[in-house]
């Protein structure tokens, strides 16, 4: 178990060395003098030698690169070229949102894609399940941002009982936090739904083929208790999988969300720094985002043991 | 060789009918789209001051934007980009997926390199990497497809790889060599045939997330130039009187999700076809 | 044979299964009868029905495409066969209760065995988390798995293949049912607990009056367990009588044929027949059922003509024994 543990998170240091050098080398993919490019094209020729000092340009790839990572290490990621404030603060502040509307759109997607995904595996080939694996393909085929805007016609302008856009802290209180929640995160949820009931369905068609199946119902159990107590377990890693890989479907989802409904969180913070050319904040965020994704499926690589006793891992 | 259900073409349609009514839909656009000058009643660009915001009627047929532009023509001249970019990321990603991948599955320490490569390429959420690159080399048809094949091109690669891998070791392959063949015909008689079937399957889902992130690259404002009609620009350009005028956004969007919803439905239709149980989305 | 009423009567069932070339019987008019503390066994090889017999008297015939085409299914005197789910769920493993082949695959791997055992027992006799667990306990003790209290927290994984089926066996004598179907299961076990847990069903039987309904294809099971035996041949009954008798004089062909090719089976009896019989050639024809003849007339060496044309009753030929072919006044001439 500690020996499989450990080569596993060995194994992701090499993975976060090159998302970093990844994310640290985009700024060198662009061509002509990105000092001058982030600058603006008004600037003067002291601004871009101030931008191009405060990005370290001046120096070698390595020696900015080593100081680069040496701050990252130590949780610094650097000056907003725009604001002046450090890189960790802006984002800080900004979580909050984007940690709601990723968990809850999450929720939404698993509470709607798992029961659909094991009823169209447990009647397979019937209306049920061709009217589950439908709404799978439609969800794949439309934008997040076409199903926000269509969601907001509905529920914010022709029977206005949602708010059309924008965000109230929890600390503000339940109701309106949850009011404002809803449309943006059921409409990010609807993409991973679909990708997850999908997977449930397969894993669960595999399942549900399997003799303990049988065996359960011969106990008399009831089709809920022998979906959700037998077989679910059985389908759970290759589901707990496909959420961890589509994790970064979900923050490019969060992007637009925030977008379209206006949302003060980490995904408009991004969507801002990159018009504005704010290299830093560019840098920041999306090394945050992959580190999440990276710890993310490590943790669900070592739950696997708590679905399967017999993954001694 | 025949794999498993195959058959008569039209015998495949008849039993997986989203693949008909999937090319079908999409050859209709693709068509729409070439012959967008023909069909588009008025100039995209035309500014008509007197007539801004107009509800769909009988001349707009999805009605103007805030400067007057026919929402109509400027949708069907926005097929041409969306089928431009699906087109151009599905081929390029395939093709160089299908060299990455082969190279992998090969060489055994390029294998290595370039898996954690692809590892942390995946880690990178795909929107963010693409409006990164596009914001660093300024917005322009051919930087959007080069952002969006970079993100494409991991998942073709370990496609690929793993089918390489699982055909290498087949008995025919193995039969082939015995007999005193070269590699490359090892690679061209045996191995890239049984390929075609599930990268077929994979263009198609490459394809329609082409078309998704290109929109949303549009929306967001880092995709085509702001001045180009495609389906993302027209739907940010509508964001703002959004609730004022809805149809500038609706209509591109309905005909943005009619068309990934033909590619999805294709390929589902492909896959069920060959049953290559490698290919996924994710 | 027992006297008095049968706790489970199958009468002139009938399966069928719907496939892309239409329709085929599973199993075509079979009846049988099981009393209390009684072992009968169902003998054939596969695809001869005996399988689908015992899912049908389940309930368990997956349907689509599956379905019991006519007959009754009485256990009690409650037709099983007509049943409604929510009637059949409070049957199903409290009086009714099955085992089945391979004790691997057929417990829930991700699931504790006390959990796997415990939920029949919470399902169908309630009780508190301490009753429930005891019961557990005794269950585990009657089947003579040592350790009880430490298994129960174990994982399938983590079982001998023997001690896997004893824990089956448990499961389905936790709630004390009436009948106990055992589908072939001791096939997937080796020589040593295959003895010993046909000795446990035996005990069993003894000890609590458990009628079992043993499916086997392995006529040797057969010899030493059960009172009396049922053969199967494409989806009919083609024989039927007490063990003893129908070891020691078969008579229908295909019984013979199964009994010669016995390996084990230390008989003195059949010597002088093995060197004809000790395999029967072929296989199930899949469209045994739709010939005008007897099914197994393609096998038979003794079959003439008569025999391919018109299909040969079941009927009894010795006061508790029924054949159904043509030529078993010859069989039990020569059989001895």
């Amino acid at each position: 178990m500690l020996e499989y543990s450990l080569r596993r998170i060995a194994a992701t240091v090499p993975v976060l060395l090159l998302v970093a050098i990844m994310v640290f080398s985009l700024l060198y993919l662009a061509p002509g003098d990105p000092a001058a490019l982030l600058a603006g094209d008004q600037a003067s020729t002291e601004e871009i030698e101030r931008i191009r000092a405060s990005l370290g340009l001046d120096q070698s790839y390595l020696s900015r690169f080593a100081q680069w990572g040496g701050g990252v290490v130590r949780g610094d990621l650097g000056v907003s070229v725009f604001s002046g404030r450090a890189v960790t603060a802006l984002i800080a502040q900004r979580l909050e949102p984007t940690i709601a509307l990723t968990l809850m759109s999450l929720l939404f997607a698993v509470l709607i894609a798992v029961p659909l995904g094991i009823f169209a595996a447990w009647r397979a080939g019937s209306w049920i399940d061709r009217a589950a694996m439908g709404f799978a393909v439609l969800g794949f085929s439309v934008p997040v941002f076409v199903l926000s805007y269509c969601l907001i016609l509905l529920f914010a302008v022709e029977l206005p009982i949602l708010p059309v856009q924008g965000y109230k802290p929890i600390m503000d209180g339940i109701g309106p936090f949850l009011s404002h929640m809803i449309l943006p995160s059921f409409a990010l949820g609807v993409l991973n739904a679909a990708l997850i009931a999908r997977t449930t369905r397969a894993a669960m068609l595999e399942v549900l083929r399997q003799d303990y199946i049988r065996t359960a119902q011969a106990k008399g159990l009831s089709v809920l208790r022998v979906l959700f107590g037998h077989a679910l377990k059985n389908a759970a890693i290759p589901i707990v999988t496909i959420i961890g890989i589509s994790f970064t479907m979900l923050i490019s989802g969060v992007v637009v969300t925030e977008t379209v409904f206006n949302i003060p969180g980490v995904g408009r913070l991004t969507v801002d720094a990159i018009l504005r050319r704010d290299y830093p904040v560019i840098q920041g965020v999306i090394l945050l985002f992959s580190l999440a994704y990276v710890f993310l499926n490590l943790a669900i690589d070592l739950s696997y043991g708590l679905f399967d006793p017999r993954i001694r891992l | 060789m025949s794999g498993p259900g195959s058959g008569s073409g039209t015998g495949i349609i008849a039993r997986h009918p989203g693949i008909g009514i999937g090319a079908g839909l999409l050859a209709a656009m693709a068509l729409a789209a070439l012959a967008a000058p023909l069909i588009a009643p008025l100039d995209p660009q035309l500014i008509a001051p007197f007539d801004r915001l107009q509800a769909p009627d009988g001349h707009y047929w999805f009605g103007t934007d805030q400067i007057g532009r026919d929402v109509f023509s400027r949708t069907v001249y926005g097929a041409r980009v969306s089928m431009m970019v699906g087109c151009a990321v599905a081929v390029i990603s395939i093709l160089l997926g299908l060299l990455l991948g082969l190279v992998s599955g090969f060489v055994r320490w390029i294998d290595e390199v370039l898996m954690r490569v692809m590892d942390a390429l995946m880690a990178i959420p795909s929107i963010l990497l693409a409006i990164a690159l596009i914001a660093l080399t300024g917005p322009s048809l051919r930087n959007v497809i080069i952002a969006i094949t970079i993100a494409e091109v991991p998942r073709v690669t370990r496609l690929v790889r793993g089918l390489v891998i699982s055909l290498r070791d087949q008995l025919f392959v193995e039969a082939a060599k015995a007999a005193g063949t070269r590699v490359p015909v090892i690679l061209y008689r045996h191995i890239v045939p049984n390929m075609l079937p599930p990268l077929l399957v994979q263009a198609s889902y490459v394809f329609a997330a082409a078309v998704i992130t290109e929109a949303i690259l549009s929306f967001i404002g880092a995709g085509m130039p702001p001045e180009t009609s495609s389906w993302g620009n027209i739907i940010a350009e509508g964001r703002t009187v959004f609730q004022l005028a809805p149809h500038i956004v609706l209509f591109p969007s309905m005909v943005l999700s009619v068309m990934v919803l033909s590619v999805n439905v294709l390929g589902d239709g492909l896959r069920d076809a060959f049953d290559p149980r490698f290919v996924g989305r994710e | 044979m027992s006297g008095g009423a049968p706790l489970l009567e199958i009468d002139r069932l009938s399966v069928e299964f719907r496939g892309r070339d239409g329709t085929s019987r599973a199993v075509d008019d079979v009846s049988l009868t099981l009393h209390a503390g009684e072992i009968v066994a169902i003998v054939g090889e596969s695809g001869s029905g005996k399988s689908v017999t015992s899912l049908a008297v389940m309930r368990l015939i997956p349907d689509p495409p599956g379905r019991i085409a006519a007959g009754r299914i009485l256990l009690d005197g409650i037709d099983l066969a007509t049943l409604d789910e929510a009637a059949l769920r409070r049957i199903r493993g409290k009086d009714l209760a099955m085992i089945f082949q391979d004790p691997m695959s057929s417990l829930n791997p991700v699931l504790t065995v006390g959990r796997q055992i415990g939920e029949a027992i919470r399902l169908h006799d309630g009780g508190d988390d301490t009753s429930i667990h005891a019961r557990i306990i005794e269950v585990l003790e009657l089947v003579r798995i040592p350790q009880a209290e430490l298994r129960i927290n174990q994982y399938p994984h983590q079982l001998s293949g023997g001690m896997r089926q004893r824990v089956m066996i448990a499961m389905a004598l936790s709630c004390g049912p009436q009948v106990l179907i055992a589908d072939e299961p001791t096939t997937a076990l080796d020589v040593t607990i295959q003895a010993q847990i046909m000795a446990l069903l035996r005990d069993l039987r003894e000890r609590l009056g458990t009628a079992i309904l043993l499916i086997t294809h392995d006529l040797g099971v057969v010899a030493e367990n059960a009172d009396r035996v049922v053969v199967l041949y494409g989806g009919r009954k083609v024989e039927e009588g007490p063990v003893d008798a129908v070891i020691r004089s078969p008579r229908h062909p295909y019984t013979r044929g199964l009994i010669g090719s016995m390996p084990h089976l230390d008989n003195e009896l059949v010597a002088g027949e093995r060197a004809r019989l000790t395999e029967i050639q072929g296989s199930v024809p899949a469209n045994a059922g739709s010939l005008p003849g007897c099914g197994f007339a393609d096998r038979c060496e003794l079959a003439d003509d008569h025999c391919r044309a018109v299909r040969p009753p079941l009927a009894e030929v010795v006061p508790g024994r029924l054949s159904a072919c043509w030529k078993h006044e010859l069989l039990r001439e020569t059989g001895i």
